[in-house]
């Protein structure tokens, strides 16, 4: 739990980061100017006005088609991947549908992989343009955290580029590269040389794929991405060689999340409101981590009969105890955080229960910014029935809560349940079968689910096994996860921008506390209802009944 | 007024077994799916009875089924049985309302007045029996019933509630102006006969509770809000229920249509759905029953969310006239010579004022004799502010502002001793008014005024902070008075010698920082701030201005009604929050009930905590329970849930208990035991 702290200091750099005009003291600090020094070349190279105000819809819009830009970009690189240089010895042509898949993929920061990167990507594309979109959606989505509390709190909107450039010139570079020192000092390869060729025990020739693996593990976890370069994702050895390392994957994933919590208590001066909501998220996945590590150790057995591992089988006899716990523990903290980085369907069904649930309510740290902002969409939400109970227009953080607000905020909660659940009816009229290694329906319906639960989440895990490389299946997850993240991406900022106007009230005593415990208490409970109400059905007629089909 | 509330209580009755029997047959005709179509929960309960209907009439319609006709036409009744239910609620609420603003507008101005028949003989009758044309004879102290005209006779009446003005207007026959009188006003003095020239029902207060009735169709903002929350869930709920039927179909699981159809009506938030209307309009009812007439919908919501009252001191804080408590001499003149000279300046002053004045002099002066006060009267105007009377031995006697007074004394050189000043700012920093009185060119004493703070405005004003609402007090004043009167009564903060637009700014300033101001008025100098706050509460008795300048009006002048009105409506948005916990809470008990019946997979049985009889009846009792739970909560909905002022955190945290887990909670039972009825008939 070195998170916290961690959190804490690099929470207090972010807030100061994306609102200079609140600690005027600072703007002058030493590593201030070292990184204005950086970000004003590309100001003056993009030709951006850096005190330019934007409205809601500017803001979301400058953001939008920077993204698409940098995508029309990225396929263009793609499409033309063997023709350029630095292709290495792939020589793979990419198809459409997958290159439009992977491009949304990345920019909406869910990074779903249906291709195999190491066999289907140059080096070019897999080492410049991917991490190209890991880093670019990143920022993207901490601007948009950074503006929704930004316009709640101050009523102000700001500058989409200074927010993404900052964003990523002070937050996830810096963060990046000390990670990555972290990994290759562990035992992670950082080469530029693509494949090593050795002779195995038994004399066969193997080609060992390298590359730049520790910058990419560090974008991957930093940037809650969870795209690999390596098929086998962190479950590679290559990726994540150790126990310790496990822990750092861990560590890294909640790094960015957790200081967003803290930056929202810092911009509201009052820190106790970001211990409350920090300490609900961690209950809540500290009991998850226990429930599904009693069940992953007490049924092992049963899982070494479930098919369809494609990941490296990593209950071994003599470690399991060991490394078992400490792949749970990673696995399911990618999933909670969002970004992934192992495949799923290996797990009993209670976890595979438990993560479609993390991936439909997305407040549980959820993806970068987006999750903070669910976070406090929930928050809104809570105020809202609690604040009426209290006898008056209900308020959160002093400004009220009317009409317009709840319209967005229950856009934001629909956008989940409407997008996931007509594609995943849709997909099951439309392809009943799937050719997927044993076929099962209840499986099947539950792969379906998690696929698409999983890119509309921007999350990009996925339970394997289905034959989702296709036409198909790359296009609808393109749309489904290219409408989700933008869908979102506008809600949160209208609703955020809806605030601006709004006075804040001054706090009485009759003012809702949403900082101490029983706030906390009752927006665990509606946070967890108003995704159980919806998803309920759907996870029993899926895990559930495949439990209950075992026993 | 206050002849008006006492009547009240023994003619308001509301004939219940009336408004039960109105109410139910308005339910039957609002069926209909267009009136249902204002409520979306409601509207959706409604498709789902017509599929019920579908399905008891050719129950294979969609494809196979073990149910008969007879099952699914026993749901689709309860269905429409939920309908109807909300209906009821939503009816008994605005027929009470109905009865008690009828009541209103027959109790006020319901007195009993001395109707002239046409053989000049004298009847008693209530002024609501009254006609355009009868002729009344109005006495000292009556109130005159309706508009009208003089016909005989002379007599001074209070306009005040009419103009404002506390002084009292001669009404005679035969002249332009003064022929005609007012309902609402009273005669001070003498008598009239008037013939009657107003409508029945077309009185200024009629006028008001028309408006007080047409805006209960409105809907508030905060039941807009809700209602977007309201149907965004529904949406959701639509959105799962179809489609289960999809996966159910492609996992071959078998199912039963009109279960999918029950479920969804179960999940929809029908309690609450069912009971906002009826707990907005009893909300309203209940102001109404306090004598306040609001006449803007929001008025309502925004006085639950008011952080700042402005009172008027007079009137409000103190009672509206101040008393005479001393005398003081200045210079070599003594107590006595002050007092009698006070009590000749006062003698045709018939103001409170005056009187107290007359009563403190006595104490002092025994030898007047009243028949030997000849003099011509001065009367007090708002230009000279002093009034007295020039006797017929010569003597010029005044009294007044010290100001006005004193310049007057010195615009003919008189004499004005050395401490007078002095002794006038004593008297202020006491928070009293100091009066000079003057014999011909010579101040000879003070007359010390004292405010009158009524006795339970302390408690009021502390009952007010503890609902976080500072009180601000606006007075004429001077800084010194106020302060000591601020000080006494635990006002938070004062203007003293407020002008309009300084109350303005001030009321402007707090608006600005986001705060909701209330200010409670009566004169037409209030007109411009009552505009400007959020919640206006004019006084009845006020000025036609004052009352049009505001959104609520308080047919009983008691501004302290304030905090009355905030519990109301902080009452009204509380119900609905706890309500719409409950239905929250409630489906996930409904899901345990149904989901088991609904997905027929072995190893389900699981989540059948209730171990409920079998598929159908757990289907049938949580229908049921989900209709009967709308007349369970209407009493709720109607009466409100507790509201105490002191500890709003406690109480949440107990609202939450009872309505959250309660939610959770009651289900379990109720559905068992309805569960265990329902079984022994299927």
């Amino acid at each position: 739990m070195l998170v916290i702290p961690s959190a804490y200091y690099l929470g207090i750099f972010i807030a100061k980061t994306f609102n200079e005009e609140i600690f005027p003291d600072d703007i002058k600090s030493k590593a201030c100017l070292l990184f204005e020094s950086i970000e004003n070349p590309i100001y003056k190279l993009c030709g951006i006005n850096k005190s330019q105000e934007m409205t809601a819809k500017e803001y979301f819009f400058t953001i939008f088609y920077t993204n698409i830009l940098l995508c029309i970009f990225s396929f263009l690189v793609l499409y033309f991947q063997t023709s350029l240089p630095f292709k290495g010895n792939i020589n793979f042509q990419l198809d459409i549908p997958i290159i439009l898949h992977m491009l949304s993929s990345q920019i909406t920061n869910t990074c779903q992989t249906h291709h195999i990167p190491e066999q289907h990507l140059t080096p070019l594309s897999n080492y410049f343009i991917m991490p190209l979109l890991m880093f670019y959606s990143s920022a993207s989505g901490i601007a948009t955290g950074i503006v929704f509390m930004r316009a709640l709190i101050y009523g102000k909107i700001g500058n989409s580029y200074v927010d993404v450039i900052k964003a990523m010139t002070r937050i996830l570079f810096p963060l990046s590269i000390i990670s990555s020192i972290v990994f290759v000092s562990l035992g992670t390869p950082n080469t530029f040389t693509s494949s090593i060729t050795y002779e195995t025990l038994e004399k066969v020739k193997e080609t060992l794929l390298l590359g730049p693996i520790a910058s990419f593990e560090a974008i991957k976890l930093i940037g809650e991405n969870g795209l690999s370069c390596l098929n086998a994702n962190s479950a590679h050895p290559f990726e994540s060689p150790s126990y310790l390392s496990n822990f750092i994957q861990v560590f890294c994933i909640l790094l960015i999340p957790t200081s967003l919590l803290i930056v929202l208590g810092i911009y509201l001066k009052n820190i106790k409101q970001s211990i409350t909501i920090i300490s609900v998220l961690y209950i809540v996945l500290i009991f998850e981590i226990l429930l599904i590590s009693f069940f992953e150790l007490k049924g092992n057995v049963e899982i070494n009969n479930i098919i369809g591992l494609d990941a490296p089988n990593w209950i071994g006899k003599e470690t399991r105890f060991g490394i078992a716990g400490a792949s749970i523990f990673t696995a399911l903290v990618s999933n909670v955080s969002g970004s992934a980085n192992s495949s799923f369907d290996a797990f009993n069904p209670i976890a595979i229960a438990l993560a479609l649930f993390n991936l439909s309510n997305q407040s549980f740290f959820g993806v970068q910014g987006f999750g903070l902002v669910f976070t406090i969409n929930f928050i809104i939400y809570t105020a809202y029935l609690i604040g009426l109970m209290l006898g008056r227009t209900p308020e959160v953080f002093g400004k009220r809560i009317e009409k317009k607000e709840i319209i967005l905020s229950s856009i934001l909660i629909l956008i989940n349940p409407i997008l996931v659940l007509t594609s995943v009816a849709f997909t099951l009229i439309m392809f009943p079968e799937n050719g997927g290694s044993t076929f099962d329906h209840i499986h099947y319906y539950t792969r379906v689910f998690y696929e698409f639960a999983s890119g509309a989440a921007s999350n990009g895990s996925g339970l394997e096994g289905l034959d989702d490389n296709n036409a198909y299946w790359n296009l609808s997850l393109a749309i489904v996860m290219f409408v989700a993240r933008y869908a979102a991406m506008s809600s949160m900022i209208f609703l955020g921008a809806s605030f601006v106007n709004k006075p804040t009230m001054p706090s009485g005593v009759v003012t809702l506390k949403t900082d101490n415990f029983l706030f906390g208490t009752v927006f665990l409970f509606f946070s967890i209802i108003s995704t159980v109400l919806t998803y309920f059905p759907f996870i029993i007629l899926g895990p559930i009944s495949e439990i209950l089909a075992k026993n | 007024m206050v002849i008006a509330r006492d009547k009240r209580k023994h003619t308001i009755k509301i004939d219940y077994s009336e408004v039960a029997f109105k109410a139910f047959l308005e339910s039957i005709k609002k069926l209909s799916p267009h009136t249902l179509v204002k409520n979306p929960v409601m509207f959706l309960i409604w498709m789902c009875s017509f599929i019920g209907i579908v399905l008891s009439i050719k129950p294979n319609i969609f494809g196979p089924t073990e149910l008969s006709q007879i099952d699914n036409l026993v749901i689709t009744l309860i269905l429409i049985l939920t309908i109807f239910f909300s209906n009821m609620a939503e009816n008994i609420a605005k027929e009470m309302g109905k009865a008690q603003t009828d009541s209103l507008r027959i109790v006020h101005g319901d007195v009993e007045v001395k109707k002239i028949n046409d053989d000049g003989s004298i009847e008693y009758v209530f002024s609501s029996k009254l006609e355009k044309g009868d002729m009344i004879k109005v006495q000292e102290g009556d109130l005159i019933p309706l508009d009208g005209e003089i016909v005989e006779g002379i007599a001074t009446v209070d306009e005040s509630a009419i103009t404002g003005e506390s002084s009292v207007v001669l009404k005679e026959p035969g002249t332009d102006t003064s022929t005609s009188v007012t309902g609402g006003t009273r005669v001070v003095s003498d008598w009239l006969l008037i013939k009657i020239t107003a409508e029945q029902g077309n009185t200024y207060i009629d006028q008001m509770v028309n408006i007080a009735e047409s805006i209960e169709r409105k809907k508030t903002p905060n039941e807009i809000s809700l209602n977007a929350l309201l149907i965004a869930s529904t949406i959701s709920f639509l959105l799962v229920v179809t489609v289960i039927p999809v996966i159910l179909h492609y996992l071959h699981i078998k199912y039963e249509y009109i279960y999918i159809i029950a479920l969804l009506s179960c999940l929809a938030p029908t309690t609450i759905g069912g009971l906002v209307k009826p707990i907005t309009i009893s909300g309203f009812d209940k102001i109404n029953a306090f004598n306040v007439l609001a006449l803007t919908e929001d008025a309502i919501e925004k006085a639950g969310d008011i952080n700042v009252l402005f009172l008027d001191k007079t009137g409000t804080i103190t009672i509206g006239s101040r008393m005479a408590i001393e005398f003081i001499p200045t210079g070599h003149n003594s107590i006595q010579t002050v007092a009698k000279s006070a009590f000749l300046a006062s003698f045709y002053d018939h103001t409170p004022e005056g009187k107290s004045i007359l009563n403190l002099a006595k104490r002092y002066v025994e030898d007047v004799e009243i028949k030997k006060i000849i003099g011509k009267p001065i009367e007090f105007s708002a230009h000279t502010r002093v009034s007295g009377i020039d006797l017929e031995n010569g003597d010029i006697l005044r009294k007044g502002a010290s100001d006005a007074i004193k310049k007057i004394v010195q615009s003919k050189n008189g004499k004005i001793w050395e401490n007078t000043d002095q002794l006038v700012d004593n008297i202020a920093l006491q928070g009293g008014t100091p009066l000079l009185v003057s014999k011909n060119n010579e101040v000879i004493g003070i007359i010390h005024l004292k405010d009158i703070i009524k006795p339970i405005i302390k408690d009021k004003f502390k009952e007010l902070n503890l609902m976080g609402i500072k009180t601000v007090m606006c007075t004429g004043d001077n800084n010194l008075t106020a302060k000591v009167i601020a000080k006494e009564t635990g006002v938070n903060e004062f203007i003293a010698q407020a002008k309009p637009e300084e109350k303005i700014n001030l009321i402007r300033e707090y608006q600005s920082k986001g705060m909701i101001v209330a200010m409670s008025g009566d004169g037409t100098n209030d007109a411009p701030a009552l505009a400007q706050a959020d919640v206006a509460l004019a006084m009845n008795t006020g000025t036609v201005a004052a009352k049009e300048a505001s959104n609520m009006i308080d047919l009983d002048s008691d501004p302290t009604k304030i905090i009355e009105i905030v519990k109301i409506c902080r009452q009204l948005l509380m119900t609905k929050g706890a309500l719409t916990t409950f239905s929250i809470t409630n489906d996930i008990s409904k899901y345990f009930a149904i989901l088991p019946s609904i997905f027929p997979i072995s190893g389900l049985e699981v989540l059948n905590i209730m171990r409920l009889e079998s598929s159908h009846s757990a289907i049938i009792s949580t229908l049921i329970f989900n209709a009967i739970l709308i007349p369970c909560a209407t009493p709720i909905a109607i009466s409100g849930v507790n509201y105490s002022a002191n500890d709003p955190n406690k109480q949440l945290t107990v609202n939450l208990l009872r309505f959250g887990i309660g939610g959770l909670i009651i289900p379990f039972l109720a559905i068992k035991i309805i569960d265990l009825i329902v079984g022994r008939f299927i």
